[in-house]
């Protein structure tokens, strides 16, 4: 009988630390990204869930800990090495430049250049290979603007993360990190985005999901880290657990055991959330 | 510093206009025949300025990191855009241009006043506000600016040849530049 062997994670991480002064912000804290797959990293404010983030994309440099990303141990330098790695990230703000158009924006810091000698000595961009590019890659997605041309703050919210999104994939090699892309939308163009991030998980490319909104973690993430006191919590399938019990498991009323059941941790807190151990 | 710089020049020339300045320094103010009239360099100097950096902000990966600096630091910089380097770099292009201007000034009028170009400094703001430039950044164009020199140039020549007082003119070009912060306002406004 031969096992499968369990596919290498895209971006992993153990043991990482990070303190500020007395702080730990980052307390041993694991990760595991498999391939193809949404996960979605829920955490209390304050349980550190920003700061591991920040360590996974570059932003921050642990003072312990390994990271590997597929497979190979990898330390990032400040966030542009991390994208250099094929690793984007969506923030919660988009970081999109308002009046400028949806194409520049798709290249903002990787404008493309003419060939040849217009290119180097003239620095003239290729505008118009950068607007056929940005359509398709808005059209792999599915996004239906009707102009490239107009400039992004016109657009709606949802339609703005869209673009945000678009440009992630479009420059992504191994990994979209989105950071509350549904915080400021509303019902329909949350489902939207949702839909959007589904796409790009069937394209291939596997999503890590940062969110305070359980319906939407719910119903979109294959697995869901639950981030706690600057460590993992538990990693678990949405399938497997109710809404109210990874809450509970977030503010610490439940702790998941090695086969995968509840405990009640604290009785409390437990029978004030309404959830028992299974 | 536009305090300090004012104080060094009355300072320096002691109050005095300077005249007698050698050749080199008021080359800009020779002019050649075109046509029926004199063109003087310092005019193709500035026209061929508004043609390079009208080309460097519309066609360059320069021109679009500096509008997006404008439009806001923050995402230009999580974009990879040392927004720091640029920074300085666009205020060393300033510098380099106020000099050019400060070159063409004396040059036009042959002598070295420490009075002159008091006004230059709102006009320049009206003028390029006027052109579409918005005062919170991230908007504009070198040919609006152009257009906005015009206004304002003709503006006051016009002004002037009426014999208009220099104070009149301080307050004509003041309300432009109030109809144009206005204007940009509004279009701002109707734009979201």
């Amino acid at each position: 009988m031969t096992a499968t062997p369990a596919p290498t994670p895209v971006l992993q991480a153990r043991g990482l630390v990070k303190r500020y002064g007395h702080v730990t912000a980052i307390d041993g804290a694991d990760f595991d990204l498999l391939p193809g797959e949404v996960l979605a990293v829920i955490g209390d404010n304050g349980a550190g869930k920003t700061s591991l983030i920040k360590a996974l994309t570059g932003a921050v440099v642990p003072d312990a800990g390994e990271i590997r990303l597929n497979g190979e141990p990898i330390t990032f330098s400040g966030p542009q090495s991390a994208r250099a790695h094929g690793i984007e990230t969506v923030y919660q703000d988009l970081a999109v430049a308002a009046s400028m158009d949806i194409a520049s924006n798709m290249f903002l810091g990787r404008e493309l250049r003419r060939p040849g000698v217009l290119g180097t000595a003239f620095r003239m961009l290729d505008k118009k290979r950068m607007r056929q590019e940005a359509a398709e890659h808005m059209a792999d997605l599915k996004i239906g603007l009707r102009s490239l041309t107009q400039s992004v703050e016109t657009l709606s919210g949802g339609q703005r993360q869209a673009v945000a999104v678009a440009r992630a994939v479009a420059w992504a090699r191994s990994v979209v990190v989105m950071d509350e892309p549904t915080a400021a939308l509303g019902v329909k163009e949350s489902g939207q985005v949702l839909d959007l991030i589904r796409r790009v998980r069937d394209k291939g490319m596997p999503v890590v999901l940062i969110s305070h909104n359980m319906p939407h973690v719910f119903e979109i993430a294959d697995r869901i880290h639950v981030h706690r006191l600057g460590r993992r919590a538990a990693v678990i399938k949405p399938s497997d657990y109710s809404m109210a019990e990874v809450v509970a498991i977030m503010t610490g009323a439940l702790t998941v055991d090695a086969a995968g059941d509840t405990v009640v941790a604290d009785s409390e807190a437990a029978k004030a959330a309404g959830v028992r151990a299974t | 510093m536009l305090n300090v710089a004012f104080a060094l020049t009355h300072i320096y020339s002691e109050e005095q206009t300077v005249s007698n300045l050698p050749g080199p320094l008021t080359a800009l103010g020779e002019t050649f025949p075109l046509g029926r009239t004199d063109i003087t360099y310092g005019s193709l100097v500035t026209i061929a300025l508004f043609l390079l950096f009208a080309y460097a902000l519309s066609s360059t990966g320069w021109g679009r990191h500096v509008y997006a600096l404008g439009n806001s630091a923050e995402a230009a910089r999580l974009n990879g855009i040392r927004t720091s380097r640029l920074t300085v770099g666009v205020y060393t292009v300033a510098g380099l241009l106020y000099g050019v201007a400060a070159l063409l000034l004396i040059s036009r009028t042959g002598v070295g006043d420490p009075q002159a170009g008091q006004t230059d400094n709102l006009d320049s703001i009206t003028a390029v506000v006027l052109g579409g430039t918005s005062l919170f950044g991230g908007r504009g164009s070198v040919l609006g600016t152009f257009i906005g020199v015009l206004i304002v140039g003709v503006f006051r020549n016009g002004l002037q040849l009426m014999g208009v007082a220099s104070i009149y003119q301080t307050l004509i070009t003041g309300v432009l530049v109030i109809l144009a912060v206005t204007v940009d306002q509004i279009s701002r406004k109707k734009a979201r």
